[in-house]
């Protein structure tokens, strides 16, 4: 009982540790395709810090909401983002860690964001907000049918038993799967503010969504967000590779050497996703914002073939 | 179970990759793109057709599958890219419907395929079950393809994605003897024949092969 | 009896291919001209000549008593109206519509459109007869586009489109048809052999055959003409050369519903597939009353008997849906009457075409008295292809009273609710009053005495009032019998 909760909380710090080191990465590995040298990895740690000491700073009219979105939002994140498997499956908590529950907390935080971006009364803020709200429209759907394909194919929604299936020689070779694989991607990189659907480096408000709703925000709510949208990033890498890449992950009752590989083989995984992620973020341009429904569209579209396919294979 | 074998999955693999190009072709809204997707269509029809000859041991199913890869993946979008370029055809592909609304049709129409097919096809096995309601899909979304394409090249490429479904169908049906062939070779020959003189004569009278200008010319109003 | 060395069956076959051959080598127009009527010909020998010692039953080919009524009128239509071409053609190279290799391509493709046809009606094989039909329709395409005016470009583009959808329609239906029969049959060539099909169907899956025959009937209904699939048909009848527009109606449209007849007698062998009768009785139906109101606003000569072809081919396959010795007999011959009345009927309006130089109507007028031959031609071809078909004991009056006969009775309501407003008297009212009100025109001479306008209509009532009488004549012909 004790050690299976230390390894849930393990699983958890480490999520919450790890998560500014991703997005350092990206960041440094976007800077040397661009022959820059680009800001050290741990300089978010850094820039988390900074915040943290500094004042805040609110407007007259902003309400209860506007304080406690930030905290709301990291705290949505952080639980979706601890449940699901990183390194080992079948922790004490992971009774809780099903695919729809997933869902249902980044709505919450999205939801909450959203809000916080209306709250001030900013233009920015609702044109954010807005924004925000049409790509969810498309992209939780999608979403959506991901994890019914997914579902159908491991046949519960529950994360480790879909990890322990797809590790599974059962799985075999699924049209349906790479078609998931290729939605989940276009869906998490619409979710997390990459380009082409945002840029997250962008200082020009009018080709915001993200930043545009947390423009109002300074001090330790702004860190806090930043280590919300951080995780956000590590949560969709995690989930991406458990479900489709689950080589490595121990079981929760494996000796702790088995466990320690398993968060070696995490740790590589994140290594490669933000290798792949800085690549595909500098090989193409940002989207007009007319263009992005189009775009999550076909995540939508092939979500509903991959479960279309899947169906098919399952009435015969 | 049957639907579980390796061979299985790769076949289902394939024909779902053809079902996906073919919303793919839903989608292009310029020229080349369009004559690209198709070659891309004719491309896994190919692979498709050679690996049910390999699975079924009907070594006839090759030739389909070469005819299928050299005339209709190479030739013909090669052929209809040098006319696109000749005549100075119009490079975008104006749709009638709005695309989302297209896609969203589009997969009603597989799904009513997948309806229709796979409960009265109970005694067939598995491949040809799979293969036939597939390729209804694919013929549906050809005919939608047809319907929303106001450009003549494009309702040509949809005629051809129909029958590249018909021969993904005749391909399933085991055993179907080479008559089947002879057609389907016989018919793109033709078709390529008669779309190279129609769109030069097209292109000559018209300096447009958009057909909405064909329609001034209706006969229903004598 | 072996009357010849080879056997007819291959002759009706390899003479047009030869003859194809033969065409596209040969310069002159007049002997490719003669070589086709003689080609024609040949093959209009052997076809009756099959009556007389019917071919084996083959794998691919073979002669029922069915195929061989569309085989002869097949032949022999086509051999007429390649004597009507060989005159209308000359004309048309005279007035520099065609040039002399495009002629050539005209005749070749001809004698092509003649073996595709031939091999549509003998093939014992359906994916060989699909084959056929395909190659039937792509070489009308190609004709139908010969004069490369912006009217015929369309009419061809259309007929191409809508044409190779409805194939593509059929190849499925037929590809279902086989997988219905591989398990009863086997796989193999045995499986699409429509004579052994015949004896076995009844063991395959109804619910399969169901879905095949709905796509064959869409599909090959698309090249009879059939309503909503039609659209091709006015169109490519008008923009095409005329020789072309009396094949179209004379034949292909045969051919086809040839097709539908032949998956429908397989329909019926499997006793537990739907009825396929009511389904083409509704598209007949529909197909006639669309294209008799479609009929009145025409004001292009070639277009508006296209419309009565699509109406015919709707009697024809309502017939043929009702079933039954007497309403098949009924379809045969309304069939037969019409390839012929109708051929000849375009072969007269080809001729005023190009005497006239107009396909408008309103720019045709008094031909009895400027061209006596062809205006009196044209008012026997029309009452011919009204009326004279009723009158023959067996014709339409035999469908009513077929449909009496079984359950249909709300058929019956329909087609001869009391007379002479019923069904064979409006049809014959619509048909040939739309006839007499345009058709008055074009062929009686305008009449200037007071009281008539100078477009004829005057002579509509009083050839509308013998239209009726002439339905109340009808009605005392089968007084009793028809009585509700």
């Amino acid at each position: 009982m004790i050690s299976e909760l230390f390894i849930q909380a393990v699983q958890m710090l480490a999520v919450l540790l790890l998560a500014p080191l991703l997005t350092g990465l990206v960041r440094r590995v976007k800077a040397r395709l661009l022959r820059r040298r680009g800001p050290s990895i741990l300089q978010p740690y850094r820039d988390l810090v900074r915040l943290a000491h500094k004042e805040v700073v609110l407007a007259d009219n902003a309400s209860w909401l506007f304080r406690a979105a930030p905290y709301l939002i990291f705290a949505t994140t952080w639980v979706a983002a601890s449940l699901v498997p990183t390194f080992a499956t079948g922790l004490i908590f992971s009774w809780a860690a099903d695919l729809i529950v997933i869902v249902a907390l980044l709505g919450s935080a999205r939801f909450f964001l959203a809000l916080a971006g209306l709250d001030v009364g900013t233009s920015f803020g609702g044109l954010g907000s807005s924004r925000e709200v049409m790509i969810a429209s498309l992209a939780e759907p999608a979403l959506i049918m991901v994890v019914f394909t997914v579902a159908m194919i491991a046949g519960s929604t529950q994360l480790s038993t879909v990890s322990a299936f797809m590790l599974s020689p059962e799985v075999g070779l699924r049209v349906s799967l790479g078609l998931a694989l290729v939605a989940l991607i276009i869906v998490a990189i619409a979710e997390n503010s990459r380009i082409p659907v945002d840029n997250p480096s962008t200082h020009l408000e009018l080709t915001m969504v993200h930043e545009a709703m947390i423009l109002e925000y300074s001090g330790r709510h702004l860190a806090v967000l930043e280590t919300a949208s951080s995780l956000n990033l590590l949560l969709y890498v995690s989930l991406i590779s458990s479900i489709f890449f689950p080589w490595g992950l121990a079981d929760a009752n494996a000796a702790p050497l088995a466990l320690f590989t398993g968060f070696v083989f995490y740790v590589v995984k994140l290594l490669v996703s933000a290798c792949l992620l800085a690549v595909f973020e500098t090989s193409i341009a940002k989207m007009r914002v007319f263009r992005v429904p189009q775009f999550i569209g076909t995540a939508l579209m092939m979500a509903l073939l991959a479960a279309l396919l899947m169906f098919v294979t399952r009435s015969l | 179970m049957i639907a579980e074998t390796f061979s299985y999955d790769v076949a289902h693999m394939l024909a779902g990759g053809m079902l996906l190009v073919s919303f793919m072709l839903l989608y292009q809204d310029r020229m080349y793109g369009l004559l690209n997707t198709f070659a891309l269509h004719a491309f896994v029809l190919s692979l498709s057709v050679a690996w049910e000859a390999y699975v079924n041991q009907s070594p006839h199913l090759y030739i389909t599958a070469a005819i299928a890869l050299v005339l209709k993946a190479i030739v013909i979008p090669t052929a209809l890219h040098r006319i696109v370029q000749r005549l100075g055809i119009h490079r975008t592909v104006e749709t009638t419907v709005g695309i989302g609304a297209t896609m969203l049709v589009g997969i009603g129409l597989v799904a009513l395929s997948m309806a229709l097919m796979l409960p009265v096809t109970d005694a067939v096995d598995p491949l040809a079950r799979q293969d036939l309601a597939f390729s209804l899909s694919i013929l549906l979304l050809g005919l939608l393809m047809m319907v929303t394409r106001r450009n003549a090249v494009g309702q040509v490429v949809g005629l051809m994605s129909i029958e590249n479904g018909l021969i993904l169908a005749a391909a399933g049906a085991n055993g179907m003897p080479l008559v089947v062939e002879i057609s389907v070779a016989f018919s793109v020959l033709i078709a390529f024949m008669v779309i190279g003189i129609f769109l030069f004569r097209i292109r000559e009278r018209f300096d447009t092969v958009d057909v909405h200008v064909l329609d001034s010319f209706r006969g229903e109003r004598k | 009896m072996n009357l010849l060395p080879f056997d007819s069956l291959i002759a009706i076959l390899v003479v047009p291919l030869f003859a194809a051959v033969g065409l596209a080598a040969l310069p002159g127009y007049k002997s490719t001209a003669r070589l086709n009527v003689l080609a024609c010909f040949l093959s209009l020998v052997f076809a009756v000549s099959m009556t007389l010692d019917r071919p084996a039953t083959g794998v691919l080919l073979f002669v029922d008593d069915l195929s061989i009524v569309f085989v002869i009128l097949n032949t022999l239509v086509g051999f007429t109206t390649s004597i009507f071409s060989a005159s209308y053609i000359a004309h048309e190279l005279d007035t520099g519509k065609l040039n002399s290799t495009y002629v050539r391509f005209y005749h070749a493709t001809y004698q092509v459109m003649m073996f595709a046809m031939n091999l549509a009606l003998v093939s014992n094989n359906v994916g060989l007869m699909w084959v056929a039909v395909e190659m039937a329709t792509l070489t009308t395409v190609l004709m139908v586009g010969i004069y490369r005016t912006p009217e015929a470009l369309e009419a061809a583009w259309k007929y191409f489109i809508l044409g190779s959808v409805g194939i593509a329609l059929a190849l499925f239906g037929t590809i279902l048809f086989y997988v219905a029969a591989v398990p009863v049959v086997g796989q193999g060539l045995d499986a699409m052999t429509w004579t052994i099909l015949i004896e076995r169907v009844s063991a395959a899956d109804p619910a399969l055959i169901n879905i095949a025959f709905v796509f064959l009937l869409l599909g090959y209904g698309t090249k009879v003409g059939l309503v909503p699939v039609h659209a091709w048909l006015p169109d490519a009848h008008a923009e095409g050369p005329t020789p072309i527009s009396a094949v179209l109606s004379g034949l292909l449209l045969n051919v086809a519903l040839y097709a539908i007849l032949r998956f429908k007698l397989l329909m019926v062998a499997n006793g537990e597939a739907i009825a396929p009768g009511p389904m083409m009785i509704a598209m007949g139906l529909t197909s006639l009353i669309f294209a008799a109101f479609m009929l009145y606003p025409r004001r292009d000569i070639k277009r508006l008997f296209a419309y009565s072809s699509i109406e015919h081919m709707g009697i024809i396959t309502f017939a043929f849906g009702l079933g039954g010795p007497l309403a098949n007999f009924a379809g045969l011959l309304h069939m037969t009457m019409h390839s012929l009345t109708k051929s000849a009927i375009f072969f007269a309006v080809g001729q005023i075409a190009q005497v006239k130089k107009t396909q408008n109507i309103d720019d045709i007028r008094g031909l009895t008295v400027s061209h006596p031959v062809l205006g009196w031609g044209l008012v026997l071809g029309v009452v011919a292809d009204g009326r004279v078909h009723e009158r023959v004991p067996g014709g339409d009056f035999d469908i009513c009273k077929q449909s009496l006969a079984g359950p249909a009775a709300g058929l019956r309501i329909v087609t001869c609710t009391g007379r002479p407003a019923g069904q064979n008297g409006q049809y014959g009212l619509w048909q040939t009053g739309g006839w007499t009100g345009s058709g008055g025109s074009i062929v009686f001479p305008d009449d200037p005495a007071p009281g008539t306008g100078a477009d004829g209509r005057a002579l509509y009532p009083a050839t509308d009032r013998g239209v009726v009488s002439t339905c109340r004549d009808d009605a005392g012909l089968n007084g009793g019998a028809t009585d509700d």
